[in-house]
Parts: C-alpha cells; sequence; structure tokens
C-alpha cells in the first residue's frame, strides 16, 4: 500500500560574504522572522541519510540574485542524493521550470507564478505531465471554514478563496496541493486540520499539509486529516527532534509511513 | 571483472539527469547519449539504461526519431548485454501502449510481451500513484532482486502500468487499490516502474545488483 510522506522543507536564504551570495538554510514564523540554521546541502544529506520520503526546496528570495544559487544548490543537492525533489519559490515562467527541471528537480512547486498566469500550470503539466506540478497554497483564515490565498511570501491578498483556488488548479493539471497556514508557520501550535479535511474531501490529488508541526502528535493529526503528505520546517531544525524519531512515533501510531529501518 | 561501463539513453524523455547521477555514485563509467552509437563504439559498453518520463506513444516517437529503436532492437540486443528500462522506459520495453494513443495502441519495442493499460483503482485512489510503495518479489529470486528485503519501499509516479502476456515475466509487483506489476524481466532485458535513482538505499542497491549482472 501507499504510504504517507513525511517531508522536511529546506528554505533559502542568501548570505553575502567575500565570495558572493551564498546560499543560507533558514526557518521562518508567520512567514516574516527568519533564522539561519545551517547549510542546504549538508542538511540535505542528513535528512537523507535519516530516511526522509521527500524533500522540498524553496528559494525565499525570489530575486534575480537568488535564482543562480537556487539553481546551484539544486544543482549539488540532486548530484548527491537519491530522495524526490519538488522544487520551487519565484517561478514565473516556463524556461525557468525547464532550468530546475534540467537541474534535478522531479517536481515543480508554483504558488504566486500559477495565480498570476494560471496557464502555466496547464503548460508545465502538458509538457512534463501532472506528477511534476505542485501547487502550493499560502493560506489565511477567513472566517470559519474558508480560506483566502496569499501571495509574495504571504505579503499580498490574492482575493481568492483557498478551496475555489485548488480545484481550479487541478482542473488545469496540478498532480498535487501543498498547503501551508502562514499563520501557523514556525509556530509550532499544531496543523490547521480543518483546512487539511477540508482539502482532502474536495481534491482527487494527493495533499501535503504544512505550517504549525511542534509534536510528532501534529503529523498523526495531519494524515488523520487526509493528508498524503505533512511537511515542516521549523520543527526539524530543533536539536531534539529529526524526522527518525518522528516517523518511528507516526508509524507506531498506526499510520501506513515508510518504516526506518 | 572491469568497472562496468553504462550507457544512459538520453532520447529527452525528462529528468536523465538524475539517472547518471545515480549511476556516478557507483564503481562505474557513465556515459549519456544523445544518439546511438556506432557498431564499435557500442563494444565498450557493458550496461545499457533506458529512463524517461511522459506518455508512450510520445516515448516511442522520440526513440524512432533518434534511431535509438532500432539500435536497441538490432544493435544491443544482439550483445546480450543488460539492459533496463527505468519508468516510461519499462514500459517502452512492452510490445504495446496505450496512453497518449489516438487510436488503438501503439507499437512498443515489443522486447517483454505485454500491455501498457492505465492502472485501475477505485473512485477513491488517486492518480497518478505518486509516493513510496513496497516491492514484492516472485520467487524464484531474480538476480535484481539479490540481497533486497521483501515488502521494501521504493518511489513511484505513474499513471499506467506494465501487464506481461506471460507471468513468468513479471518478476515484482506492488500495490495500488490492486497488484501490478512493478519490475518485468525477459533474458538480458529488465525494466523497474519505480525510480531507483529517487529511492534512497534501496534503489541504489537495486542499480548495484543491476551493474552485478554480467556482460559479454
Amino acid at each position: 500500500m501507499l504510504k504517507r510522506r513525511l517531508i522536511p522543507k529546506l528554505q533559502l536564504g542568501l548570505r553575502h560574504s567575500f565570495r558572493g551570495a551564498q546560499p543560507v538554510l533558514v526557518v521562518t514564523r508567520q512567514f516574516g522572522s527568519r533564522r539561519a540554521i545551517g547549510d542546504p546541502l549538508s542538511q540535505a544529506k542528513i535528512y537523507e541519510a535519516q530516511l526522509v520520503d521527500e524533500l522540498i526546496l524553496v528559494d525565499l528570495e525570489r530575486t534575480e540574485e537568488s535564482w543562480p544559487v537556487l539553481l546551484e544548490t539544486l544543482e549539488a543537492v540532486a548530484e548527491d542524493l537519491a530522495t524526490p525533489l519538488a522544487v520551487g519559490g519565484g517561478v514565473h515562467s516556463f524556461d525557468q521550470v525547464q532550468a530546475l527541471l534540467d537541474r534535478g528537480a522531479d517536481k515543480i512547486v508554483l504558488n504566486s507564478g500559477a495565480i498570476e498566469q494560471p496557464s502555466l500550470i496547464d503548460r508545465v503539466a502538458a509538457a512534463y505531465g501532472a506528477q511534476c506540478v505542485v501547487l502550493s497554497l499560502d493560506v489565511r483564515t477567513c472566517g470559519r471554514g474558508s480560506w483566502g490565498v496569499w501571495t509574495k511570501a504571504g505579503r499580498l491578498d490574492a482575493r481568492r478563496d483557498a478551496i475555489t483556488w485548488a480545484l481550479e488548479a487541478v482542473d488545469r493539471g496540478a498532480g498535487e496541493v501543498m498547503a501551508t497556514a502562514i499563520e501557523r508557520d514556525g509556530t509550532g501550535s499544531g496543523l490547521d486540520l480543518e483546512l487539511a479535511d477540508c482539502l482532502a474531501k474536495r481534491l482527487n490529488v494527493p495533499l501535503t499539509i504544512s505550517g504549525g508541526c511542534g509534536l510528532a502528535d501534529h503529523f498523526i493529526d495531519g494524515y488523520k486529516a487526509g493528508a498524503a503528505a505533512v511537511a515542516a520546517g521549523t520543527f526539524f531544525s530543533q536539536r531534539d527532534q529529526n524526522p527518525m524519531q518522528c516517523r518511528s512515533h507516526i508509524y507506531n501510531s498506526g499510520i501506513n509511513i515508510r518504516s526506518s529501518f | 571483472m572491469s568497472r562496468p561501463s553504462v550507457l544512459v539513453i538520453d532520447s529527452g524523455l525528462g529528468n536523465i539527469g538524475s539517472v547518471v547521477a545515480a549511476f556516478q555514485r557507483h564503481d562505474c563509467i557513465v556515459k549519456r547519449l544523445q544518439n546511438p552509437p556506432t557498431h564499435e563504439a557500442t563494444d565498450t559498453y557493458s550496461h545499457a539504461v533506458l529512463p524517461g518520463v511522459g506518455a508512450f506513444a510520445a516515448g516511442m516517437d522520440a526513440l524512432k526519431a533518434s534511431g535509438w529503436e532500432d539500435w536497441i532492437k538490432q544493435m544491443w540486443c544482439q550483445t546480450e548485454r543488460p539492459l533496463l528500462g527505468i519508468c516510461l522506459g519499462m514500459q517502452l520495453l512492452a510490445s504495446e501502449g496505450l496512453e497518449g494513443a489516438t487510436n488503438g495502441a501503439v507499437m512498443g519495442l515489443d522486447l517483454i510481451p505485454g500491455r501498457v493499460e492505465r492502472l485501475s483503482v477505485a473512485s477513491d485512489l488517486v492518480l497518478p500513484h505518486v509516493g513510496w510503495n513496497a516491492l514484492d518479489w516472485r520467487s524464484p529470486v531474480s538476480p535484481l532482486s539479490q540481497g533486497l528485503p521483501q515488502s521494501g519501499d521504493m518511489y513511484f509516479v505513474h499513471s499506467y502500468a506494465f501487464q506481461p502476456s506471460d507471468q513468468a515475466h513479471g518478476l515484482a509487483t506492488s500495490d495500488y487499490g490492486g497488484s501490478f506489476t512493478a519490475v518485468v524481466g525477459r533474458g538480458h532485458c529488465y525494466g523497474v516502474q519505480f525510480h531507483p535513482e529517487k529511492s534512497q538505499r534501496l534503489g541504489r542497491h537495486l542499480l548495484e545488483n543491476f551493474l552485478a549482472l554480467p556482460s559479454c
């Protein structure tokens, strides 16, 4: 049977040194304050050794300066790792998608780029298949059972209903949906289970839920709410947490997940 | 035995780079070629790999246009050296496939008799089948499965699956709303539906087994 997935997020920031702009791994709180936690490539290798099911590599800067750094980081990670890679952050064009795939991305994460130009989803799915397109939704609650989509790293209200937009994106060819609750990001207060439940019921593609994991139990809650995968950034950066312990805890609770032996 | 020399067939069918990188982590020589090598050059390779993602019909068109179809069938198979198809590359080993065909089925490489059809799953399961799933090897044990655990997880991404005409050519199965063939093998030709290059330790082990297959 198909296993549920546990996915660390690798979020890239930039650090300026005499060698120019260097990638640095960061975690965020409510998409705002950033904390540098290390080197992306060495952390990616550690995660692979800890048997994560997949990695999400996202460029938080999304600038002309950070784009080549993202490509270089991806290339180095893809060369060393045998783990599926979903990559995104500031992807707005088909050329960018091709550049990422050329350097070893297995899936492309589309967010603001898809809102601005929804046909980008159709184009990428037609060229590389639905499995290649992950629609990323960053949402804020707007009343019970309703969520609004925010773009530009959570700063701009897209004035779109999250569920409606997710359904449209899947219709256009997105093969997976990843939803992140902005207000919960980095807080450790738990996933938005109502959001997970609502999306999982409406979508006919796998759902990844993220934002708010602070305990291994929060992952279990996410899977029980219907998510095929749970992604976390801050959670795995805490010294007393690692994907293997978290996985054992999930496995022991009876969730169908790869066991770490 | 000298180091294996691996030819990775690049007919433009998706993420070939990851397959090349995976073999580079093994003790072998890896060469990625966009056009079929000459008879003499072919002799320098001990193993060939046919990777690919995408639709069956488009995959066959690409193999025909670049001359790889003739090379695989007429040159490589004569050498009796190992060939490994990965994902779409595995499916293309079949006699025919339905994905992307405008009417009826599209002819495949026909190295392993069978047909590639859409996975039939209940409405509560989503397609494509994406993620880690258990691989169950059939007995007798294949050289490809040496040392691999029964029900070890591999990484899959696909909507169509290979249905071999002769069950003896199905070496392993996996289960997604029903059992489907995940590994095929006939003579020196092998195919895996999952991505060993993305399946971490067990995928690495399977590629090591492939490289250990004898090559004359």
